[in-house]
């Protein structure tokens, strides 16, 4: 920038930088609300229902039978 | 007082004379040089150039001044002007500008007004600014910038922003502008008062008043028409020069930035008054009878009158006036000056029953106070003010000696004010 340049331009400087602020911080304000608001959920929480063992048994017995098939 | 307005009139060009002197460097010398600059500056390497003008590179005292000139200018002022102490004879040099200014070391450091309102740094100024366009540095910033694109809207709040706005040559140093705007000045004060974008606000932000509005926005009317599709001027606009001096010298181009700035209006503008045709050849002013013409293109013309305005307007030559197309222009008039105010007084009236706008220019507050005090007292009832007197935020930036009285330093259209004969009768009750 050429010192005629920044003379120019010094009486809007202040006022530039404040649309700036403005317009860049409801930009990102509405891009980081939209990242909150879908950022992935986490069931970490969610308690998982105890299993009995001949349930578990039957159940990875269907699992392996569907792969085989898929296999062929 | 200002008892060389003349001198300071016909002094106006001399100094831009300069300038000329610069282009007839050799052409090769000068493509070598902004070849290599043009490296250096995509390489990102700083380029100083010794010619660069600084506020000490270009301090000589006048006396001693490289230029035959300013020591021929040195010596007339200790010839004629006296010290404004002592009132005797001037023979000392203000150390700190370099410019004669008292009669002695003990005047110069009795003269409270000279230190405390810091005349010195002006004078300083003025100094470096002379030598500076003698000093045959390569001017580019004489360029001038040609048509504005319609989209780019030009900023006149201040030189720096018109001139940014109009693409000028960057004016880079305080030595550019005062080069330029000394010329400038002229076109642009005119243009800064007539523009849709005016700087001159009205009151209580700016210092024009309801009155003043009123007469822009008759000229304003044909400036901006609604409706550009017809034609709607019967004639050109005119802007009327009087008592015009150094501006009918002004070469056409500059007057054209006049013409950029309303690039689809038919402008005319007449300079009047005795000395407004110079020949350069005689070297003296010359009469002419009938106007001399130059037309520069289809939206311009100058027009030389050697005749006062009140010859002019009592053989009715610019009739009719029209306040939507026509305006006044007093640079520097001297309305209240002793060897000026009997011709002013008879050129007023005429230029009060025209009804149109008329502004006026100053060299200094003092100057422009005088030229007030003078309007009022003798033609008080008679018109209305349009602007205040102020800061003229186009005048020329560069700082002029005054020769008879060289610590009054002043710069040309430093103020402006406004006024117009009354266009109603006061009705008394």
């Amino acid at each position: 920038m050429t010192p005629a340049m920044r003379r120019a331009r010094a009486p809007f400087f202040w006022k530039n930088l404040a649309t700036f602020v403005g317009l860049f911080s409801l930009i990102g304000g509405v891009y980081g609300y939209a990242m909150y608001v879908t950022r992935p959920d986490d069931f970490g929480d969610i308690p998982v229902p105890p299993i009995n063992d001949s349930e578990l048994a039957s159940l990875k017995a269907k699992y392996e039978k569907e792969a085989a098939e898929k296999n062929n | 007082m200002l008892s060389s307005r003349l001198l300071a009139g016909a002094r106006v060009w001399q100094a831009s004379r300069a300038s000329p002197s610069s282009l007839a460097h050799n052409g090769r010398i000068v493509q070598k040089r902004t070849m290599l600059n043009f490296i250096k500056t995509t390489l990102g390497v700083e380029t100083e150039s010794s010619d660069e003008p600084t506020p000490e590179n270009r301090f000589h005292p006048w006396e001693t001044s490289p230029y035959q000139d300013l020591r021929a200018r040195a010596a007339s002022i200790k010839a004629h002007a006296k010290c404004p102490i002592t009132g005797k004879e001037i023979n000392y040099t203000c150390p700190i500008s370099g410019i004669p200014t008292h009669h002695s070391r003990e005047a110069w450091e009795q003269d409270v007004d000279y230190h405390k309102n810091k005349v010195y740094e002006k004078l300083r100024m003025a100094n470096t600014y002379e030598h500076d366009l003698r000093s045959g540095r390569e001017f580019p910033e004489f360029d001038f910038a040609g048509t504005q694109d319609p989209d780019k809207t030009v900023n006149f709040m201040n030189w720096d922003t018109f001139f940014y706005t109009r693409m000028f040559y960057s004016m880079d140093t305080e030595f550019q502008l005062a080069a330029v705007t000394k010329m400038m000045s002229y076109p642009v004060t005119i243009g800064g008062i007539m523009h849709e974008y005016s700087p001159y606000l009205l009151k209580p932000k700016g210092n024009l008043t309801l009155e003043g509005l009123k007469s822009l926005a008759a000229l304003r009317y044909t400036l901006y028409p609604k409706d550009r599709n017809r034609v709607w001027q019967d004639r050109p606009m005119r802007v009327f020069i009087l008592g015009a001096r150094a501006e009918s010298q002004l070469p056409p181009h500059v007057w054209k930035q006049l013409s950029y700035l309303f690039p689809y209006t038919s402008l005319e503008v007449n300079f009047i008054g005795p000395e407004s045709n110079f020949d350069k050849e005689k070297g003296q002013y010359v009469y002419s009878s009938t106007p001399v013409t130059q037309k520069i293109d289809e939206n311009l013309t100058l027009n030389l009158y050697s005749d006062y305005f009140h010859v002019l307007h009592e053989y009715q030559d610019f009739f009719p006036y029209d306040p939507y197309q026509d305006v006044f222009m007093l640079f520097h008039p001297g309305l209240g000056a002793p060897e000026a105010m009997d011709q002013w007084e008879k050129t007023i009236p005429g230029l009060l029953d025209s009804k149109c706008a008329i502004f006026s220019t100053g060299f200094h507050e003092s100057d422009i106070q005088r030229d007030w005090d003078w309007l009022h007292e003798k033609f008080g009832d008679k018109f209305d003010v349009l602007l205040d007197k102020q800061d003229n935020v186009f005048g020329s930036t560069k700082w002029e000696v005054n020769d008879p009285a060289p610590s009054e330093v002043f710069q040309f259209n430093q103020k402006i004010f406004g006024f117009r004969g009354k266009r109603y009768h006061a009705i008394p009750k």
